[in-house]
């Protein structure tokens, strides 16, 4: 209730490989049903506790793997020689727990694939690039 | 010093960031020979958890000794947690510190206080000393018939502030223990468990050790009088020192306007105040 005074926290998360990385996220205003936070505790611990417990930023592992694993599957037949995936991922706070998602624009969701092939006898032509979109 | 810069020098005193094994939690003061007072939730209601508090270069380690109400299942998680909400430091290693000298009756209204709290506003990364002054704006009846909040207003309850002291600018002495925003990010205010309830929920630890103490060592009380002179003469003329206030406890050392207060036992005084408790 109300933990967030701001819209935009700094807080210090950890990746899969254990690395911490600082981030700013963007952090919902707690608010009661009629638009207005009232009283709130003003001690640090249960302010930053939120972030503390979820420092392990659930969801980026699963996200990653999701996406790379569904471009991978959708170019399985044509079996590029090297292939490059570029996506964002949101770091987003969503009832006082981080989560991590895959970075809007404009209610999109860019991921661009790129796919190589050295042999001649391709299906598609060397060098040839394609970007999905995903709404 | 001015008014207000001696008014500071007093809530450094007796005030210490409060840090448990889970880090930073907000704000503690001395109320008594060995001990502290801090807010319930600042502790998360947890009796007997193991504390550490620390001002500058000053450390002291303690344990929580009491909790009102004592921490129940369903408002573990709840914000405001219920009144009185404080919690009881018994404090068994480190220097002594300055006691605060706590009201025994409210201010009248409109009572222009600072609190102070260490908060994360200077940044996310560190947490760090800040002041705030307020006006007192009402009471509040709780749920328990015992407890009347103090409320304040136009100023910024930040998160952090929780368990710090509320100094009456006017009197020099502590008001209360800052607990809750009315609105975080606001200057709306906040709630105050008054100090004279504080005295009531642990008449022996504080309320008597308290007054003994400052009947033991009256710096507080002589400096309470000068900050309602200088009060009285503020805006003629600034002075540059309120000249080195001597006692066993407390020396305010002048002349420095941004030096730190210095806090000392007089000779002889033991580490818990000369056997007060």
């Amino acid at each position: 209730m109300g933990r967030w005074g701001t819209t935009s926290e700094i807080v210090q998360v950890m990746l899969p490989s254990g690395d911490l990385i600082w981030v700013r996220v963007e952090a919902e205003q707690a608010a009661t049903s009629d638009g207005d936070s009232g009283p709130v505790d003003v001690g640090l611990g249960q302010w930053i506790a939120p972030i503390a417990e979820t420092l392990r930023l659930p969801g980026f592992t699963q996200t990653v793997r999701g996406v790379v694993t569904s471009v991978r599957q959708a170019l399985d037949e044509h079996r590029p020689d090297s292939l490059t995936v570029k996506f964002g991922i949101q770091i987003a706070v969503k009832a006082g727990a981080v989560l991590s998602v895959l970075a809007e624009a404009g209610g999109s969701v860019h991921v661009t694939v790129t796919a190589t092939w050295d042999r001649r006898d391709a299906a598609i032509p060397p060098g040839s690039e394609e970007e999905l979109e995903m709404k | 010093m001015n008014h207000d810069e001696i008014a500071g020098r007093l809530l450094v005193a007796c005030s210490a960031r409060l840090d448990t094994d889970a880090g930073p939690q907000g704000t503690a003061f001395f109320v008594a020979p060995g001990f502290a007072v801090t807010a319930a939730h600042v502790i998360r209601g947890v009796n007997g958890l193991r504390v550490r508090l620390s001002e500058g270069p000053r450390n002291w380690r303690g344990r929580v000794v009491d909790v009102r109400p004592p921490l129940a299942r369903e408002i573990a998680a709840t914000s405001p947690y219920p009144a009185p909400d404080a919690a009881l430091i018994e404090v068994d290693e480190g220097p002594p510190p300055a006691c605060a000298l706590l009201a025994k009756d409210p201010p009248p209204e409109n009572a222009l206080v600072m609190a102070r709290g260490y908060t994360l506003t200077s940044g996310q990364r560190a947490v760090t000393a800040e002041t705030e002054t307020f006006r007192l704006t009402g009471m509040l009846e709780t749920t328990d018939p015992d407890c009347t909040l103090l409320k304040l207003g136009l100023g910024e309850a930040r998160h952090g502030m929780s368990g710090g002291p509320v100094l009456d600018l006017r009197t020099g002495e502590v008001i209360g223990m800052l607990r809750t925003s009315r609105k975080p990010g606001s200057n709306l205010g906040g709630w105050v468990v008054p100090a004279g309830l504080i005295r009531l929920l642990w008449p022996e630890e504080v309320g008597l050790a308290h007054d003994r103490f400052h009947e033991q060592y009256p710096l507080w009380r002589e400096t309470a009088s000068q900050l309602r002179d200088r009060q009285s003469t503020e805006g003629t003329q600034a002075s540059p020192s309120i000249g080195t206030i001597q006692a066993g406890v407390v020396s305010v050392i002048n002349g420095d306007n941004n030096g730190p207060v210095n806090i000392e036992y007089g000779p002889g005084s033991g580490r818990r105040g000369s056997g007060t408790r």
